[in-house]
């Protein structure tokens, strides 16, 4: 045993010699963890006051209709605006005789980023209504007059309320009633909020990024430049070789940690940057111990997430096979620690059990200074396993017969790679081109930007794509696009999982707004189309159901998918198809549903070898989501609905003989 | 002579997802001898390269047995290892590493002792003239130099035995030249060497005894003259079509 322990330091010691000496490995272990911080404190601070300075120096020109308030609070609301730089116009606005959005638009036109127009009450015994605000938010200066208006009207309110009030009564009868809020807690405390709930996701990110780099040139690495073969045909245990080079990519992640969270801390202390809820008199050295102890919790996770990197690199074909396969990992792992940005979200004993998920609460909030033994102590176990599954994995997958087997057939396997490498580069040319043309294009026209987005955008690149694919493998472009003939079981089954999980659906966004809630600006944007309520649901199912139906499926199950199962494993083809189609969708609050969609798509089009059942899933969900969600028809979100997704998977499970895709 | 290298029933079947199972060895029954250079002699996809990885303990066999050294392969796979050194085309060396910490770790990993792995170096290092380059990394050496680093890592533990799988390949003439006169010259010194090639001349020039071995199985083996009998012909390449042929 003292011999394997001997011949694990030596292979380590190898390993680390060979890490230090190379550029990139000190890079993104060393020099990117240190100088993150300083430089994004140099360089936010610095873009922030610029953007501050650029968008208070920028004019906004509001125009007020203010008829209808009494002459002296308008007058208060000038003078309110005066104290702001603001081009102001009071003219008549008939806003009453505004048919709908289009005259709101064309009374902005292109020099007014905001109308005001205060509205008298409706019945004189009712309170007058608000103030009405039209603007046409197509950049930040109608949102920046629309933030001063409001502050402007903020501030008037409460000075006219208070001044009637005690013109009418002598005093103020709410002044009992106000509230003085004063924060007790402790500096230290304060900061290990402020730096718990950043710090799992940095460590998550730093270890990644500083181990990847060691974990793919201690496995691919030295598999690609022919040293493993030599290193495995040494009398030395696989385990100890495993152990070993596992050891020096938890020495570089670990590093890599260690020097970034040395890094954020040494830039707090010395108050080269700053974080909003960090007081300025923090007693440091009791926030150092809390954050050793977070830590020191961390540290099994570290080490899982190191173990998992070896081992997607030792069972990589290639460097850059080994890169491909990071980039999963890194949401998944990122996915796990979020919860710990959310305040809300507790470390209970079942969360203290995920993977990533319960350490990273356990970090929080240890370096918050909350201390839950028993979780804590959950955590620990509970991480010291995972590490244990993981390293023992590791060992496993580092037989020489698995990792050099396949070598003789590397040759012919990078010729058909070529199908797999190319739909990847399509698949981030598709998401880059739906991000940029699509977004401009729904920019001008909601509607129509939607419609060219879908039949355009997305058609042209599924044949581009698909044309290349059926080129090399000498078949049809509706072979390569699956558009063969399905069986009507796979059809029906689709159908049934497209209602069934349209209901899981609601579920998981509701899941999702507690534990990442979407900003509040940005859920009223995402909620409804604005063009929905102009429809009838026959035109919004057709737009919103049918359109995405087709031409998405052509496009990922189809073009996409056609060219990555020919050379990736089916739960490969998956991942891949699930990260696509949930960046795509350009929200990382609708990535989850929509990446979970993509794989069960996927998955159905594999079965059925044809994209068919793919495209009536699709299409079957959108519409189950926009007759609840939009035209409100509600026992589509009855949860028994749910149960429609077991006949689904026995149907879509149904054996097939040769099919087309 | 004893037998250094002994295979009986040798078969080793792959499992590929997309064709099944894949019947790489069919019953191999090999026997090299000390002080002996055996070659091992057929086309692409013969079966040579998984020979010598069973014999290197890289491989499993399916079936059947192998032995070096006396050294049963599935039984002991560390000491097999200790006891043969291994070269094949594709060997490569840490790019960072110099060829004299390439020697020293790889020392290490046989568990030579510190000062006795100190004056191997260095006496490696001169027997291959290594000298004029001994302390800059790999990475930067012509594949010459590289080749001469490889063959010194892989007799850094004076093994018995020595498998060297298709060494000249890619190799320029001069290569190729220093290859072929290691090889004679661990012979002389009593020294097993098995090696696999395509290239005829070199079997023909280098080889004590030949095995053909074609889709799996070994379809003759003995020295060339008796190879000539068994075929009725006069030339390698004429005795290699003939067995192929006949099988």
């Amino acid at each position: 045993m003292n011999g394997n322990r001997s011949l694990g330091f030596a292979v380590f010691a190898g390993e680390m010699r060979r890490l230090t000496r190379d550029r990139r490995a000190v890079l993104l272990a060393v020099v990117l963890p240190m100088v993150a911080f300083p430089l994004l404190f140099l360089f936010s601070g610095k873009l922030g006051d610029l953007a501050e300075e650029s968008l208070a120096s920028r004019e906004v020109t509001i125009a007020l209709d203010l008829r209808a308030l009494d002459p002296a609070d308008a007058r208060a609301i000038h003078a309110g605006l005066g104290d702001v730089d603001l081009l102001v116009t009071t003219e008549a606005i008939e806003v009453d005789a505004l048919p709908g959005r289009d005259a709101a638009r064309g009374l902005l036109g292109t020099t007014r980023h905001l109308l005001a127009i205060a509205r008298p009450a409706e019945d004189p015994d009712e309170d007058p209504r608000p103030v009405l605000h039209l603007f046409h938010d197509t950049d930040e200066l109608p949102e920046e007059a629309e933030d001063r208006m409001r502050a402007v009207l903020r501030d008037v309110r409460a000075e006219v309320s208070e001044a009637r009030l005690v013109a009418a009564v002598g005093a103020d009868p709410g002044a009992p009633f106000q509230t003085e809020a004063v924060d007790v807690a402790s500096p230290e405390d304060a900061a290990g909020r402020g730096l718990g709930s950043l710090l799992p996701l940095l460590a998550v990110l730093v270890l990644i990024s500083g181990g990847s780099f060691a974990a793919l040139d201690a496995f691919a690495g030295e598999r690609e430049a022919g040293t493993l073969e030599t290193l495995l045909v040494q009398p030395v245990p696989s385990g100890a070789v495993a152990r070993g080079k596992y050891g020096a990519v938890l020495l570089t992640g670990v590093v890599a940690f260690a020097g970034n969270a040395l890094s954020l801390f040494g830039c707090l202390v010395f108050d080269l940057g700053s974080m909003p809820s960090l007081p300025a008199d923090t007693d440091w050295s009791l926030a150092g111990g809390r954050l050793a102890f977070g830590c020191l919790l961390f540290l099994p996770t570290a080490a899982m997430i190191c173990a998992v990197l070896c081992l997607l690199s030792a069972r990589a074909r290639s460097f850059r096979q080994g890169q491909l396969a990071t980039v999963p990992l890194s949401l998944l792992v990122v996915a796990l620690a979020a919860p710990a940005m959310q305040p809300t979200a507790d470390l209970g004993l079942l969360a203290a059990l995920v993977p990533i998920t319960g350490a990273s609460l356990a970090l929080r909030d240890a370096v918050a200074g909350v201390f839950a033994p028993g979780a804590q102590v959950a955590v620990a176990v509970a991480s010291c396993g995972w590490a244990a599954l993981a390293i023992g994995q590791l060992r496993r997958t580092l037989d020489a017969e698995r990792v050099l087997a396949s070598g003789d057939a590397e040759e012919e396997g990078s010729t058909r790679r070529v199908q797999s490498r190319t739909a990847l580069r399509w698949g981030f040319v598709a998401v880059l081109v739906v991000y940029v043309g699509g977004g401009r294009l729904q920019a001008v026209d909601p509607m129509i930007g939607l419609l060219l987005t879908l039949w355009v955008l997305g058609l042209g690149l599924a044949f581009v794509a698909a044309r290349g694919t059926a080129r090399r493998a000498g078949e049809t472009l509706a072979e390569t696009l699956g558009l063969g003939t399905p069986r009507v079981t796979h059809v029906a089954g689709a159908a049934c999982l497209g209602l069934g999980l349209s209901t899981f659906a609601g579920m998981l966004f509701e899941w999702q707004a507690r534990m990442l809630p979407m900003p509040r600006r940005l859920g009223e944007m995402e909620s409804l189309f604005a063009f929905a309520e102009e429809l009838s649901p026959f035109a919004l199912v057709l737009l919103l159901a049918v359109s995405p139906g087709i031409c998405e499926e052509l496009l990922f199950r189809g073009a996409l998918l056609s060219g990555l199962r020919r050379d990736l494993r089916p739960w490969a083809v998956i991942a891949w198809q699930a990260l696509l189609f949930g960046a795509v969708h350009a929200s990382v609050y609708r990535f989850l549903p929509t990446a979970i969609l993509g794989g069960v798509l996927a998955a159905v089009t594999l079965r059925a070898r044809s994209v068919w059942p793919a495209i009536v899933m699709h299409s079957v969900y959108n519409t189950a989501v926009v007759l609840q969600g939009i035209v409100g028809v509600e026992w589509l979100g009855s949860p028994w609905l749910g149960v429609l997704v077991v006949p689904g998977v026995v149907l879509v499970a149904v054996r097939v003989g040769r099919g087309s895709l | 002579m004893n037998a250094a290298i002994r295979t009986r029933g040798l078969r080793k079947v792959f499992r590929d997802p997309e064709r099944g199972e894949v019947e790489a060895l069919s019953g191999i029954d090999l026997e090299c001898r000390e002080g002996e250079i055996y070659g091992l002699l057929g086309p692409n996809g013969a079966g040579k390269t998984t020979t010598l990885r069973i014999l290197a303990t890289i491989l499993a066999p399916t079936a059947g047995s192998a032995e070096v050294a006396g050294v049963d392969v599935a039984a002991d796979p560390l000491e097999v290892r200790r006891r043969l050194g291994f070269l094949s085309a594709s060997t490569g060396l840490y790019a960072r590493l110099t060829p004299r910490e390439t020697l020293r770790y790889f020392g290490g990993l046989h568990g030579i002792d510190r000062d006795e792995l100190a004056a191997r170096v260095e006496e490696l290092v001169a027997t291959f003239e290594i000298t004029a380059f001994a302390d800059q990394r790999c990475g930067g050496l012509s594949s010459g130099q590289k080749q001469r680093v490889s063959i010194a890592r892989a007799v850094l533990h004076d093994p018995p035995v020595l498998i060297l799988d298709e060494p000249t390949t890619g190799l320029d003439i001069l290569g190729t030249s220093d290859m072929i006169e290691f090889i004679d010259a661990r012979r002389s010194a009593g020294r097993c060497i098995l090696f696999s090639t395509h290239i005829l001349s070199e079997a023909e020039r280098l080889c004590d005894r030949i095995g053909v071995i074609h889709r799996g199985r070994l379809l003759g083996a003995g020295t060339l003259a008796e190879l000539r009998e068994q075929t009725g012909r006069d030339y390698l390449d004429q005795v290699f079509r003939a067995l192929v042929e006949d099988a």
